[in-house]
């Protein structure tokens, strides 16, 4: 374990070394925060309070944490791997005596702990204190944390599938774009899963996105009772035995087939 | 312990590779059915290593010199024959194996790129476990050996590409590895990185009982550290001996470039029958045209002196430029081929 523990600290250290990129990545937040504020003011500015069951704090929560929630899990897994297969950086990963799943996995956490300590954490405060959305100082937060975890695992997971088969596409970006935008949009962190058509929303929620966004600022918001608390994160627990496995089977195929010519 | 480390039988791996149809019809008519052709990148390549040998692999660009690397060390899988290493079967024990070797690579580094050195050491010092009494007296060999110590706290990216070897290399022996693989260490070095990179490599070996492997097409790394070698074209193997054997062979050839280009081409294509008429020898001079004027004259000293043919060239001819090169590997590969080891 401290091995891999090494390269997460590694991996912190080298996410801190760009400030630049730090800075432009606060600011990007906030540009967010502030877009995501004004047009769900414009979007109740006629409605009388409510829309969908939803107030507007409770819309814009919504909204805002999920895209908090993005920057977090969001590490370019994909695009690492994918980048690292097709430019044969792979070897060196693999010369390591370690498992190139968990190496990958550790390495990416180390990029999401960096991004919650100093984008993600933040950037909570705000929404909170700054924009008043109500959150309580319970359990809730407990719950959250940990659902926030879980959300990454299953991100991280999805994120290894898709680079894997990426590199044979030649168009890593491209799918890695469509990835986001799809379970950016299926998962309720762009419009609120309530705001989705009645016949829709079971469709939603048998689908792993909303694990990913929905349940972690649900529990954030603390609306549920603690039994339901639990069960949406055994569900999101379940999505990542399923998404771990198919991960681990992506990533045996991908050993048989490597192809490193050259240099 | 059995006094082989590398034992290899019929190691073989084939490529398929994707050939694309040329123009727009032909990029559509891809998209429907696809034309692999086979590429036989090692094809059943046999040998052994004995522990604490210092071994060059060599051979010209696409011989298939780093894909047999990358068979022993485990990251390709063979398509046929196979090889053990150090008790392992590198592809299918590759955790396992892989803790037991050292890999450098010429183009790529392992170390953390942003980080200052010493990170990266110290992250390797953990992935491998290794004890710190192991760590602190291999960093001092490599400070006795070249003073790394200086480097341990810039960021990787600002080191040099030499200071960046050393540090690449230093890295891969942290945890003692029974073999240590250098594909291209000395590649894009300057002459004092290279004396630098052999005099560690002779040092490890030496000192540690390193079993080391180098494939380069540098000739001055083999003649310099490798008691044997290995030269391999076209992923089979055409030589595979002692170093001294082919120094023999070939360590009197030399090559003379000439700038004729003053000269009609039919003068310079009366060149090769007069050199034939002045200087008999059993194995006839040589002489090729560039096609810019230049004419390669490959010549073995021991039969015919070098200066007495250029003396005579440029007595009969208009010589512009002259340059004198040790044979090149393209040359000594087509004349293995005529049976010049056998």
């Amino acid at each position: 374990m401290r091995r891999y523990a090494a390269i997460v600290r590694n991996m912190f250290l080298e996410s801190l070394n760009f400030r630049a990129d730090f800075i432009f990545m606060v600011l990007g937040n906030l540009v967010g925060v502030f877009l995501a504020y004004y047009l769900w003011r414009a979007v109740y500015a006629g409605s009388g309070g409510t829309l969908h069951g939803l107030g507007f704090l409770q819309a814009f929560a919504y909204v805002a944490v999920s895209g908090c929630i993005f920057t977090m899990i969001e590490t370019w897994a994909e695009w690492d791997l994918a980048m690292s297969i097709s430019r044969g950086d792979i070897v060196l990963r693999l010369h390591l005596p370690l498992d190139l799943h968990l190496t990958t996995l550790v390495e990416s956490l180390g990029i999401f702990l960096t991004r919650l300590v100093f984008t993600g954490v933040p950037f909570l405060l705000l929404i909170i204190f700054a924009f008043g959305v109500p959150v309580a100082a319970g359990i809730n937060l407990i719950f959250f944390t940990v659902s926030l975890f879980f959300s990454f695992l299953i991100s991280f997971n999805i994120d290894f599938i898709v680079g894997v088969t990426a590199f044979s596409f030649e168009s890593v970006l491209g799918l890695k774009l469509i990835k986001d935008a799809v379970i950016l949009f299926l998962s309720g962190a762009v419009i609120p899963l309530a705001f989705f058509p009645e016949a829709l929303r079971p469709v939603l929620m048998v689908l792993p996105f909303q694990a990913m966004y929905y349940t972690p600022v649900n529990l954030l918001l603390g609306e549920k009772s603690i039994p339901e608390s639990v069960l949406m994160l055994l569900i999101q627990a379940g999505w990542i035995a399923a998404f771990m496995t198919a991960g681990r089977l992506f990533h045996r195929k991908i050993l048989g087939k490597l192809t490193v010519s050259g240099g | 312990m059995n006094k082989k480390i590398i034992e290899a039988t019929g190691l073989t791996r084939h490529f398929r590779v994707l050939e694309r149809r040329e123009g727009l019809s032909g990029a559509f008519k891809d998209l429907f059915s696809r034309n692999y052709r086979t590429v036989k990148a090692v094809d059943g390549v046999s040998f052994s290593v004995d522990r604490g040998e210092i071994l060059g692999l060599i051979g010209p660009n696409g011989a298939g010199k780093s894909t047999t690397i990358k068979l022993l060390t485990g990251v390709l899988k063979p398509t046929a024959g196979g090889v053990t290493v150090d008790g392992f079967v590198p592809f299918s024990d590759r955790r396992r194996y892989v803790a037991n070797i050292g890999v450098v690579l010429g183009q790529r580094s392992q170390l953390w790129w942003n980080l200052p050195v010493i990170e990266s050491f110290k992250v390797l010092k953990e992935i491998y476990r290794v004890p710190d009494a192991v760590y602190e007296r291999n960093l001092k060999l490599f400070n006795d050996l070249v003073d790394l110590k200086r480097h341990y706290h810039t960021p990787v990216r600002k080191l040099s590409l030499g200071q960046k070897s050393i540090c690449d290399i230093a890295a891969s022996f942290l945890h003692d590895p029974a073999l240590i693989f250098l594909d291209e260490p000395t590649i894009g070095l300057d002459v004092s990185v290279k004396k630098n990179v052999r005099k560690i490599i002779r040092t490890l070996n030496r000192e540690l009982g390193t079993t080391i492997i180098i494939t380069t097409h540098d000739t001055g790394d083999i003649g310099n550290l490798c008691p044997r070698l290995i030269l391999i074209d076209k992923g089979t193997i055409v030589y595979d001996g002692p170093t001294a054997r082919f120094n023999k062979a070939f360590g009197s050839f030399r090559t003379l470039h000439l700038d004729m280009s003053d000269m009609g081409e039919d003068e310079r294509g009366a060149l090769e029958g007069r050199l034939a008429g002045c200087f008999p020898c059993r194995e006839k001079i040589s002489v090729r045209e560039e096609g810019d004027g230049w004419v390669t004259l490959t010549l073995n000293q021991d039969e015919v002196p070098l200066l007495d043919v250029l003396n005579h060239c440029l007595k009969t001819c208009r010589v512009k430029d002259v340059k004198i090169e040790d044979i090149s590997l393209e040359e000594v590969i087509i004349k293995s081929y005529e049976g010049a080891l056998a």
